[in-house]
């Protein structure tokens, strides 16, 4: 069969695509719309990804939280595998090249194949562009970010939407790209957002009917809101949040936020960039305020507080 | 004996504690001020006496309880394989 080709764009980065299966494509656009900057930058690199499917397999045995990954010396390649095998896929560091199969089984599992064919592989080779990536929310107010960072349904949506409609502008409501250039900023992930029913529901007087899909509300934030989408902005504070009864926030001392921060950044890799991830997580968390946040849905309390906070903590180095 | 730390190794002091890595396994350990203050005296020059009087000396401990916590602290690295013998 003719391999199909593609390409996508990925903050200053193009992914090459081929594959021999047209259901993947399809998998892949709806994992992967990005803001592009603009002005467009240059291209700073590119990447290639290849993904064969195939038919081995009649059944999935692994557990959908299950995976195991190891960084290959020999190769200079990390190698994940994840559904018991059905989804491998082998990220070669000095090509710049992800290697995949798919066992066609696996591609129900549509929201892990964006993950592990591009989130992770990605985040992984723009390491050596000094990009770092985090599992955050990003929201800016007065040229000051906000990071709300936290595992899946933890709120991070929620927040996003929540500060979104009491003014903030967006640049992420789940993936974001730390980097250091006179401070710290974060460059916005996917601008279509997928919320589910009762998320839509709190904030449709703004979202009004967005398209279904599997389940979910598929929301294009930059046609939603074309004047407060940002492609990125600098990090005034960062708060790990989590919902809670009552509201609490307290401030974090910079190994806890180093900590906590551990499991939503991807570090255990190569291991130069292991050290270099380490590095500049512990660089982050010295000089970005970090808090925890237990938030209610008294969003205009929210507001107040996180105005202040980032507007005490300012760009000031702690 | 004396003791130095393994190269797999990244940490950082953050005021009196410290963070390390073990960059082979991505495990990582949060230590206190005392075993901060012997890490980083873990230098492949140092012999244990001369860690444990400085764990004396900044701290209101005796020299046997220095000792024992210089021991359980050095027992708990080499297992994780943060450091190694140099002699």
């Amino acid at each position: 069969m003719k391999r199909l080709q593609k390409n996508y764009r990925i903050l200053d980065f193009t992914i090459f695509v081929t594959t021999n299966s047209r259901d993947l494509i399809e998998i892949l656009d709806e994992n992967f719309l990005y803001p592009e900057a603009r002005p467009l930058p240059a291209i700073r690199g590119w990447f290639s990804l290849e993904v064969d499917v195939v038919s081995n397999l009649e059944h999935v045995r692994g557990l959908v939280d299950e995976f195991h990954y190891s960084y290959d010396h020999t190769q200079d390649a990390l190698l994940l595998s994840y559904l018991d095998g059905a989804i491998r896929v082998e990220i070669s560091y000095p090509n710049r090249k992800i290697t995949a199969r798919v066992e066609k089984i696996a591609l129900h599992y549509r929201a892990a194949l964006g993950n592990w064919l591009l989130t992770i592989p990605f985040a992984e080779l723009v390491k050596e562009y000094k990009f770092y990536f985090m599992h955050s929310a990003a929201l800016e107010k007065d040229n000051r970010t906000l990071l709300l960072a936290g595992k899946s349904g933890r709120g991070k949506t929620t927040l996003a939407l929540a500060l979104l409609k009491m003014g903030w502008r967006y640049i992420s409501d789940d993936e974001i790209y730390l980097y250091e250039e006179q401070g710290f900023w974060a460059r916005g992930g996917p601008i279509r957002a997928k919320v589910t029913c009762k998320t839509w529901e709190m904030f449709q007087d703004i979202l009004g009917e967005p398209e279904r899909y599997r389940g979910k509300r598929l929301i294009d934030l930059e046609a939603a809101f074309p004047d407060k989408v940002l492609e990125r902005g600098k990090v005034a504070t960062l708060c790990i949040i989590k919902p809670e009864e009552t509201f609490r926030i307290e401030k974090l001392k910079s190994i806890e936020a180093v900590k906590e921060l551990f499991s939503l950044a991807f570090l255990n890799s190569h291991p130069d960039y292991t050290r270099e991830n380490f590095e500049f997580l512990a660089n982050f968390c010295y000089s970005i305020p970090c808090y925890r946040l237990n938030f209610t849905t008294d969003f205009e309390e929210l507001d107040r507080w996180l105005t202040e906070i980032i507007r005490v903590n300012s760009g000031a180095l702690k | 004996m004396i003791y130095k730390r393994t190269e797999q190794v990244e940490w950082r002091k953050f005021e009196n504690e410290s963070l390390l890595l073990n960059v082979a396994t991505g495990t990582y350990f949060r230590i206190n001020e005392v075993g901060s203050l012997i890490w980083e005296n873990l230098d492949g020059k140092k012999p244990a006496e001369e860690l444990i009087n400085l764990v004396v000396k900044h701290f209101d401990v005796t020299e046997a309880v220095a000792r024992q916590d210089y021991q359980k602290f050095i027992d708990q690295l080499v297992a994780d394989n943060l450091i190694s013998v140099v002699e």
